[in-house]
Order: C-alpha cells, then structure tokens, then sequence
C-alpha cells in the first residue's frame, strides 16, 4: 500500500515537473517571438530600403506587425492567467509588475493595429493609383488567377509587378501601365488573422444559432450575420472581395439596410421576430403529467421531448415523458444531413412528402415500473403511444401562388427598380476594379471598417461589423444620401409589409390533422383515442386558435371482469368511454428581443364520460359518469436561445373525473424542440 | 462579356445577356425580379432572362474607353424563415466570361445582387 502510494505521488510529482517545463517553454518561445519580431520591425522600419524592393519591404512588414500583435495577445493571455494562478499568494510587487506589464502590451497592441490599417490603406491606395514604377519583386513563375488575366485596363492601370506580364495599350500615356493585383491580395491572404480589438469583440453575435433561426434576432442581425457569413465564405478564394466589400455582388443592399437601421431604426429591421404558435411537444392531455387541455396540430420536423408533471382529467398526479417526432426528420438526422438540405431534398420525393405529414409520439409514465421516480424507457413505463396524419394543410405556400404573383408584380418590382434607380446616388463604379462610396463620410467608414476586416479573423468578422455600425455616419450624410435612403426604407418597408401580409394569409390557413392515441394502462382497460385536431389563424396571423374533438375506446374490458362479477349491481359496461370537444387560443406575448416569445394561452374542454370511470387499479369508480368541464391559462416561457420552453398552466375544473368536486390545478413541465438544436449545429 | 471583377463586366453594345436563376436552398416560393435601364419585371422560374445592353440608354460613367456603365439589380425574395437560396449563371452571346453566382437568405427582408455593366 505504502509502495503504491509513493510511485503514485511519484508519478503526479513527474508529470507536474514535466507540464511546468512545457508551459515554461512555451511561454519562453512566445517570449523569444516577441523580441525577435520588435528586432525585425525596427531593422525593417529604419532601413534605407533600395526603390525595388519597398514594396516587398512594407508587406513583409505589415505580416511582421500583425505576427507580433498575435503573439503579444498571447503573452497577455499568460499574464492573465498566471495573475488567477497565483491568486492570493501573489506579492503587491508581482502584482505591479503584471499590471505594468499588460498596460504595455496593450497599448503596443493598439500602436499595432493602427499601423497595420494604415500600412494596408497605402498598399490599396498604390493599388488603385497610376503609378509609372516598374517592379521585380515577385517571381516570373508566380501564376495569376483567369479574373486577374482578364483586368487589362489602360484606364485603371496598377503598378507592374509582374514583368512578363506587364502590358501597355496603345494609344495611351508611357505611364500607364497594368499589373497583377495578386501580388498585394496574396500578401494580405498571408497575413495572420489579428484578433480585433477587445471593445469589438463585447458585441458578438451568435450568427449560426440566427440565421438558422434557432435564436431571437431582429432583421438587423440577421442581416450582419449575413453579411458576415458571405464576406468570410467568398474572401478565401477571392483576394478582391476580401480587399473590398463591395466587391461581393449582395453586400450593397445589405449595407444599405444596415444604414437605414441605425438612421432610422424602423421596426422592421430592429424588432425581433415572432415563432411559431402550432407545435405540439408535450403528451396529449389524457396523460398524467400533460400541462395542456388542448392538442395541436404541428410537430417537430425531427424530435421534441417533454417532461411534464400534474394531471389535468384525472386526480392522479405523474411525471410524463414524451418523446414526439418525424420519422423522415429522425432519418435525416441520423443520416448527418442538414436541415435545410434534408428539407429541400425531401421536397422531390412523393412518398417522403408522404411521410413528412405523419408522426409518431411516446409518453412514458415514471411513475410506474420497478423504480418509480427514475425514467428507464422499458415498456413498463411506456403509458401510450400515437401516430398523426396531416391530411389537410392550407399553410403551404404553393396554395398561394397567384397573390405571389401580384406581390412580386407591384411590391417587390417597386423595390428593384428603387434600388436600380438610386444606385447612382450611392456609388461611383466608373472603376470597376475600385467601387467607391460617392458620400465622402460613408466612404470613411467603408475604409476603416474594410481595414479592421481585412484584419479581423472568420470568427470575429460578425463581430467587427457589429461593432463598426455605431460607427456609421447616420448624421453627417449628404442631404442627396438620406433622401435616396428615404426612398429606399420606404420600398422596403412596402415590401416587407406585403410579404408580412401574405405570410400571415398563409399562417392563417386552416390544418388539420387525424391523431390516434393508444394508452395503456397497468390493470384498468386500455383505451383508443381518435382525435380530431383543427387550427386555424386569425388574418393578422397573430393569434392562433385551435379546436380538438375526441372519442375514446375501450380496447376491450377484460381486466374489469373480475370486478363487474363482484358488482353484479353495477350497470353493464360498454366499450365507448367518452367524447370530448376542447378549444385554445395562443397569443404571443412580449418583446422577443428582451425575454424570448412567451406566450399566453386559454383553453376550454368539454368532456363527457359515458361510462362510470375506471381506475388504474381495474376499479369502476360508482356514479363517476357525467360532464366535466375544464378552463386553463397558462404561459409557454422560452428559454432564450436553448431552443427549451416552460410551460406554466392553471386549471379550473366543475369535477375531475374521479372526484365529483370543483378543483383547481397547477402544472409545470419543460419540452425541447431538437429541430432547433439541430438547425443550430447543422444549418446547411 | 468580359468580367473586369467580381461585380463589374464589360459588355458589347446590343450584346443579349442571359441569366438563368435556380432556387437551391430550402423550399421557398420563386421570387426574382430585375431591373434595368428604369425598368424590370419578375422573372418566370425555369424561364432564363434575356436583356439586351444598349449603350444609349446607359448613363453612367466608366473608365474603361468609350463606355458608358448601367447598374443590374436582381431582387431575391423569400417565402421560407429561414434557409432560402438563390443561384445563378450569367453569360453574353458574344461569348468571353461565364459567370457563377449566388444569395443566400439572412432574415426576412430581400437580398439584391448588383452588377455594374460597362457597354463599350
């Protein structure tokens, strides 16, 4: 024992050695980094650099600078952590020391970015600019992509870098000559991607979860996220988009759209949208455990899971856990295809169209089986199972075409020609390598916020285009800007509003879905549910309203023969248990962008039980038939983003149907919908 | 066609430009429009798009010699929340340059794709 003990603290007091070498040289490599880059710098910076190499100079340079600034955020990251290592036992001297230290690097930090953005606007400004110098720099054997063979203008000439391929157009002044423009771009690719500045990077967005719209997020994140998202796509393979984003053939609208959201912020594009009101997740309401009085008509297109607890018909308390899904979504899940893609794909085929109308759900009672209280998934537990069939759905788009038409006819013209029109106003494109803002001030902003893109890594490009709107000049534009942009926001707002319009007539068309539940019971008669589900919207597509009929079976009465031979005074038993009629109404509550989509909801059921009622014990219960009515409120509260709800409900009943007594129930639950975990991770 | 980059091309005058746009990304009702010279229309899907450059109708400026420049805008609408994509391919009956390009969706509100045609 006390052997094992020694070779054990032996072993730890090894690899504790060991890590602390590593760590230490590592540190001492980032160290020797940092020197020998400042040594490069300064030897570069103040060298008498020979005309034909300048140019090479000052790229090597820019790398030099942005290499350094990389390594110096690294060795405050070190400091940072050595500080929380130490903690209390740490001196005031050491302390100091640190605090100096990081003052420093971070101000070096910032002398760097500054540099580097100033380094890379004189290397476009050389770009763009005639210039006569003839330069050897790059290599004959350099290869040029076809969309740079093809930029032989006379009237836009560059400077040559590339003898063999330099070219004079006759005709034309001796100075004005061409060149690659790779020979920049490639350098700038090189470049390793500076971390932005830590102000930028408070503002990030978590652009997949909102462009798969698994998160709450106005139009205006959407579209930087967007942006962000084409910008980090298109430049790594294609070093003029990522010199100038203007070079991205979608980014101009976009832009525009970001002007007008800070200018004027008009609801459309700052207010965050609403969801969906017609998913059901959680078990039907003859469950224990259900929270809801009333079944809804959508699913989840993959899986959703609820764990919800009460009794809502009986005076029977459980836990339910219910498992509901789409086998096509389910498939295309474990097949690791995405969500859009699966989506679109399945589109093409009649018999998965098919099978995307139907699904199925299990609800397990932890309550039963051998550990009561602990989920074990065995059959036991399993308390019913249902499969759905979607047979009419008039929210499919398709079902609207012709106001589609007559929308893209007026709205959505009016706003092309708009755009067209007042492109004019906003840009100069005489060059077409050089795109430029005609607004003096836009075109300030459009140069820094190019410069910290070009610097910025994929991760962070959301961020520094968040962080470059508060920048945006929405006050000093020229009076030709804003009424241009006036003209824009009011086609747009046009646009949104006839789309908006048009969504909500088919959000409000009528669905309707066949459901069968099959519960099973412990020692009372199993019963087959046929429900009826309707949902229809209001024309502003707000509200959501929803109407269930049912009939439930006895499967057969077997288990209650015992029972009834002991009852003989008992009136004979009959297989039709029960009908019910039940309604809701959803109302979405809140602003979406503070706390979620909460939304309140009401409900009413009419139930009457033809037959006395029978217990989980195979008991018929005397006297128990007759009409229940139930009335409910409740909220569905969102966890913001997680893609989990809560749904709260209290319910006022004339009698449940065991007890003859006017009672008064409270539920809570929590159901996930994976399709917004799955669109999160997987969007594409 | 002549691309100069990946936003501006040069073009013949009455050069015929066919623009072919397929929606390929999650199922979303078709909605493009152009517009062009002041006016436009929405385009028919499967239907490619033929416009003819004509330089007296172009009034804006170029560097390139003797050419006149006109601004195209392609509207992309979608009907989907989320997921929605456009593709298109261009190309000039004088031959030179074929051109790949693609929008995908970000929100609700539209996404439009500027080019810049300077008409020699």
């Amino acid at each position: 024992m006390l052997m094992k003990s020694a070779r054990l603290l032996l072993l730890l007091a090894t690899v504790a050695i060991t890590t602390g070498l590593v760590l230490g040289q590592s540190a001492q490599s980032n160290n020797e980094k940092i020197r020998r880059l400042r040594d490069e710098i300064t030897k570069r910076q103040t060298a008498d650099v020979p005309a034909d190499v300048a140019d090479l100079n000052q790229s090597i340079l820019i790398e030099r600078r942005a290499e350094l600034r990389t390594a110096l955020k690294v060795e405050v990251e070190n400091l940072r952590k050595h500080r929380a290592f130490l903690g209390s036992s740490a001196t005031l001297e050491e302390i100091q020391k640190i605090e100096d230290s990081l003052q420093s690097y971070a101000a070096e930090i910032d002398r760097l970015a500054t540099e580097i953005a100033n380094d890379l606007q004189t290397e476009r400004r050389s770009v763009s600019t005639p210039v006569a110098k003839v330069s050897a720099s790059i290599p004959e054997s350099k290869p040029a992509t076809d969309n740079q063979s093809n930029q032989v203008s006379a009237i836009s000439p560059k400077p040559v870098t590339v003898p063999a391929r330099s070219t004079s157009v006759a005709g034309l002044s001796t100075s004005a000559t061409i060149s690659d423009p790779s020979t920049v771009d490639t350098k700038l690719a090189m470049l390793p991607a500076a971390p932005p500045d830590t102000n930028e990077t408070n503002a990030t967005l978590d652009c997949a979860a909102i462009l798969a719209r698994t998160k709450t997020a106005s139009e205006l994140d959407m579209i930087v996220c967007g942006l962000a998202d084409s910008y980090t796509e298109k430049r790594k393979n294609d070093a003029a988009v990522r010199n100038s984003l203007l070079q991205i053939s979608d980014s101009r609208f976009e832009l525009l759209k970001m002007l007008i959201a800070k200018r004027t912020t008009p609801k459309y594009l700052v207010e965050a949208e609403e969801v969906r009101l017609d998913k059901q997740v959680g078990a039907a309401p003859a469950n224990n455990g259900s929270t809801s009085l009333v079944v809804k008509g959508g699913v989840p297109t993959m899986l959703g899971f609820a764990v919800e607890n009460g009794g809502l018909t009986q005076s029977l308390s459980g836990t339910g856990i219910t498992f509901r899904g789409n086998p096509v979504g389910l498939f295309n899940a474990l097949k690791n295809r995405g969500f859009v893609s699966s989506a679109k794909a399945d589109e093409n085929d009649p018999i998965i169209r098919f099978l995307k109308k139907t699904s199925f759900a299990f609800t397990f009672n932890t309550d039963r089986g051998s550990q009561p209280g602990v989920f074990t998934g065995t059959s036991q537990q399993l308390s019913s199972v249902s499969a759905r069939l979607e047979f009419i759905n008039n929210r499919r788009p398709r079902l609207y075409i012709k106001d589609w038409e007559n929308f893209l006819a007026d709205k959505a013209q009016n706003l092309a020609n708009v755009i067209n029109a007042t492109n004019r106003v906003f840009f100069n494109d005489a060059d077409p390598l050089n795109p430029q803002w005609l607004d003096p001030k836009m075109q300030a902003w459009y140069q820094e916020t190019q410069s910290k893109l070009i610097a910025a890594s994929d991760a962070d490009v959301s961020a520094v285009l968040q962080a470059r709107l508060d920048a945006l000049p929405v006050k000093e534009l020229r009076p030709e800007t804003a009424l241009a942009l006036d003209e824009i926001e009011q086609a747009l707002g046009l646009y949104l509003q006839g789309r908006t319009n048009l969504l909500n007539k088919i959000n409000s068309g009528t669905l309707v879905t066949l459901e069968y539940v099959n519960k099973r019971e412990v020692n009372a008669p199993d019963t087959h549910t046929f429900n009826f589900i309707a949902e229809k919207g209001t024309g502003g597509g707000k509200i959501d309203f929803t109407f269930n009929g049912s009939l439930t079976m006895f499967n057969n009465l077997d288990s209650l023969k015992n029972f009834i031979i002991a009852n003989p005074t008992l009136p004979p038993a009959r297989r039709l248990r029960d009908f019910q009629f039940a309604g809701q109404i959803d109302v979405p509550l809140g602003d979406p962008t503070e706390f979620g989509n909460f939304v309140l909801f009401a409900a009413g059921r009419y139930q009457r039980l033809l037959q006395d009622a029978t217990t989980e014990l195979g008991t018929i219960l005397p006297n128990t038939k007759g009409d229940i009515a139930y009335l409910q409120t409740g909220l569905k509260i969102p966890l913001k983003g997680t893609g989990l709800k809560i749904p709260l409900s209290f319910t006022f009943a004339n009698r449940s149907e065991f007890v003859k007594e006017k009672h008064v129930r409270g539920n809570i639950g929590f159901t996930l919908d994976l399709d917004s975990l799955f669109a999160r991770f997987r969007p594409f | 066609m002549q691309k100069k980059s990946p936003t501006a091309f040069q073009v013949r005058d009455k050069e015929v430009i066919t623009i072919n746009v397929k929606s390929t990304g999650t199922a979303t009702l078709f909605g493009v429009n152009y517009s062009i010279f002041g006016a436009g229309t929405p385009l028919k899907e499967g239907q490619p798009l033929q416009i003819t450059m004509d330089k007296q109708k172009a009034q804006g400026n170029s560097t390139i010699p003797n050419a006149k420049s006109t601004p195209l805008t392609l509207l992309f609408s979608f009907t989907s929340a989320t997921g929605g994509k456009y593709e298109l391919t261009m190309t000039g009956d004088a031959g030179g340059d074929s051109i790949t390009d693609s929008t995908r969706q970000a929100g609700s509100s539209p996404k439009a794709i500027l080019y810049t045609f300077h008409i020699v």
